[in-house]
C-alpha cells in the first residue's frame, strides 16, 4: 500500500513540477476561468441581486469548464511521448498513475479555486469570508468528485481522435450530481442555510465522492491493459 | 436461428395486437383523453430502455470478469436497442407532455435521468469507435457500461433533490390509473421485441467480428 | 388535449423508428453476407 502511495506521490510531483516550470497551465486556467465569469456576467446583465443569487452556479460552471480543459491535458506529456504504451511501462500498480494524476489535478484546481472564490465574492458582491470554513468544505468535496471521474475519463480518452468532444460528453452525465450538490451547497451557504438543506447537499457530495472514487480506482487498471 | 425467427414473429404479433388494443379497443381516458393512448407505447418502451441498460451493465461486468468477446457483443446489441428505446421514450414523452402538461420539456427527475442515460449510451458507442482491436474496444466499452450504471441512480437522486428544492413534488404525473391489461400486455410485447432485436443484432455482431478477425487479406 | 395529431405523431414516429432499425439490420446482414462470400471465394 505504501509502495502504491509512494509511486503516486512521485507521479504527482513530476506532473506538478512540469506544470510549475512552464507556468503556462495555471495562468491559462486562471485566465479562462476569469473569461467564463465575465462572459456569464455580461450575458446575465448588471443586475447585482440576480448575479448574487446565481453566484454559486457561476463559480462552479467556471470551475468545471476550466477543469475540463486542464483534465484534457492531464496525460499530455505521456500522450506526446508515446501514449498509453508509455503509461504501461510505469512500474508497479497502475493505480498509482491514477492516484498521482488525480492528486496533481486536485492541487491545480485548489490553486485555481483559491483565487476564483475570492474574486467571485468581490465581483458578485457576496460575502464568502464569513463562511470560509463551509465554503472550503464544499470546494473540497466538489473538486474531489470532479477530479476523480475527470482523471479517469481523461485516461480513457487519451487516444480518442475527437478527444475534445468525447471527454466533455463522457464527463457530462457524471458531473450532474457534482454540480447539483456543489451549487446547492454553495447557494445554501451564501443564503445562510435558510432552509437547512446544506447537510443534505454535503452528504450527496460525500457519498458521490466515495462511490465514484472507489469504482474508478478499482476499474482503472482495465484502461491500461495490454 | 429458428428461435430468433419465432421471437420475431411473436413480437410482431404481440406488438401489433397491443397497438390495436391500445388505439381502438380500450376506451379513452377520462382525464387525459385520447393522448393517454400514447402511454401504451411510451411506458413499455421506457421500460425496455431501463431493461437494456441493466442488460448492458450485466454484459459489461461479465466481459470484465471472463474476457469473452461474446459478452461484449451482447452489450453492444443492448446499447443499440437501448439508444433506440431511450430516444423514442424521450420523443414520445415530449409528445405526450405537450397536450397534458402544456410543455414539451420539464425538469422532472425521471425525464432528466432518461436523457442523461441516452447521453451515456452515445458515449459508449463513441468510445467503441476509438479502437480497432476487439479486445481493447471491448474493455473500454465495458468500463463505460459499468460506470454508467453506477452514475444513473446518483443522477436521479440529485435531480430529485434539486427539483424538490424549487418546486414541491406535485408534478402532474397522473399515470397511476394506467396499468390495466393492455398496458401489461404491451410491456410483454415490447420485452419480447427487445429480446428479438438483441438476438438478431448479436448474431450480426458475431459475424462481423469473425470477418474482422480474418483480417484484411484481399486487395481493395 | 384531444388533437389526433399527437397520437398520429407518436405512433407514427415509433413505427418509423422501429422499421428504420430493422432496415438497418437487414442492410448490415446484406453487407456481411457479401463480405463473407468474397472472403470465402478465394
Amino acid at each position: 500500500m505504501s509502495e502504491l502511495l509512494r509511486r503516486a506521490r512521485a507521479i504527482l510531483w513530476k506532473d506538478l513540477l512540469t506544470e510549475l516550470r512552464t507556468k503556462q497551465g495555471l495562468s491559462a486556467m486562471l485566465s479562462f476561468a476569469a473569461l467564463v465569469i465575465f462572459l456569464f456576467s455580461f450575458a446575465i446583465g448588471p443586475n447585482t441581486t440576480l448575479l448574487a443569487r446565481l453566484a454559486g452556479g457561476l463559480i462552479w460552471v467556471a470551475i468545471i469548464f476550466t477543469g475540463t480543459l486542464s483534465l484534457g491535458r492531464a496525460f499530455q506529456t505521456e500522450e506526446l511521448a508515446g501514449g498509453v504504451r508509455l503509461l504501461r511501462l510505469y512500474p508497479g500498480d497502475p493505480r498509482a498513475i491514477y492516484l498521482g494524476k488525480l492528486g496533481a489535478n486536485l492541487v491545480l484546481l485548489a490553486a485555481l479555486e483559491a483565487v476564483l472564490f475570492p474574486a467571485a465574492a468581490v465581483i458578485f458582491q457576496v460575502d464568502l469570508v464569513a463562511h470560509i470554513g463551509p465554503i472550503a468544505l464544499v470546494a473540497v468535496l466538489g473538486t474531489i468528485g470532479f477530479s476523480a471521474i475527470g482523471t479517469f475519463f481523461s485516461a480513457l480518452t487519451v487516444h480518442a481522435k475527437a478527444r475534445e468532444l468525447l471527454l466533455p460528453l463522457l464527463l457530462f452525465p457524471a458531473l450532474v450530481p457534482v454540480v447539483v450538490g456543489a451549487v446547492g451547497a454553495t447557494d445554501a451557504i451564501i443564503g445562510g442555510n435558510a432552509m437547512g438543506r446544506l447537510g443534505g447537499w454535503l452528504q450527496l457530495l460525500a457519498a458521490y465522492d466515495v462511490i465514484l472514487f472507489v469504482v474508478c480506482v478499482w476499474i482503472f487498471p482495465v484502461i491500461l491493459e495490454e | 436461428m429458428k428461435l430468433e425467427r419465432s421471437l420475431g414473429i411473436l413480437s410482431l404479433v404481440t406488438v401489433a395486437a397491443g397497438t390495436v388494443a391500445g388505439l381502438f379497443i380500450v376506451p379513452a381516458d377520462r382525464l387525459q383523453g385520447e393522448v393517454q393512448r400514447l402511454l401504451y407505447i411510451h411506458v413499455p418502451i421506457a421500460w425496455v430502455g431501463m431493461l437494456a441498460f441493466f442488460f448492458v451493465f450485466l454484459m459489461s461486468l461479465l466481459y470484465l470478469v471472463q474476457r469473452k468477446l461474446d459478452w461484449d457483443l451482447l452489450a453492444l446489441a443492448g446499447v443499440e436497442v437501448g439508444v433506440l428505446a431511450i430516444g423514442l421514450t424521450l420523443v414520445l414523452g415530449s409528445i405526450w407532455a405537450k397536450p397534458t402538461w402544456g410543455v414539451w420539456w420539464e425538469w422532472d427527475p425521471r425525464l432528466v435521468s432518461t436523457a442523461i442515460l441516452g447521453i451515456i449510451y452515445v458515449g459508449y458507442l463513441i468510445v467503441r469507435s476509438m479502437s480497432d482491436d476487439p479486445d481493447q474496444r471491448a474493455r473500454w466499452a465495458a468500463v463505460i457500461g459499468v460506470l454508467g450504471f453506477v452514475q444513473v441512480p446518483v443522477v436521479y437522486l440529485s435531480v430529485f433533490w434539486w427539483r424538490s428544492l424549487h418546486q414541491p413534488p406535485s408534478s402532474p404525473r397522473s399515470m397511476a390509473s394506467a396499468f390495466g391489461a393492455v398496458m401489461l400486455f404491451s410491456f410483454a410485447a415490447y420485452t419480447i421485441a427487445f429480446a428479438y432485436l438483441i438476438s438478431r443484432r448479436y448474431r450480426l455482431a458475431r459475424r462481423q467480428l469473425a470477418l474482422e478477425l480474418r483480417g484484411p487479406e484481399e486487395s481493395p | 388535449m384531444n388533437n389526433p395529431l399527437y397520437l398520429v405523431a407518436g405512433y407514427g414516429i415509433t413505427f418509423v423508428a422501429i422499421v428504420a432499425y430493422l432496415m438497418r439490420l437487414r442492410r448490415m446482414e446484406r453487407d456481411i453476407a457479401r463480405d463473407e462470400s468474397t472472403a470465402d471465394g478465394r
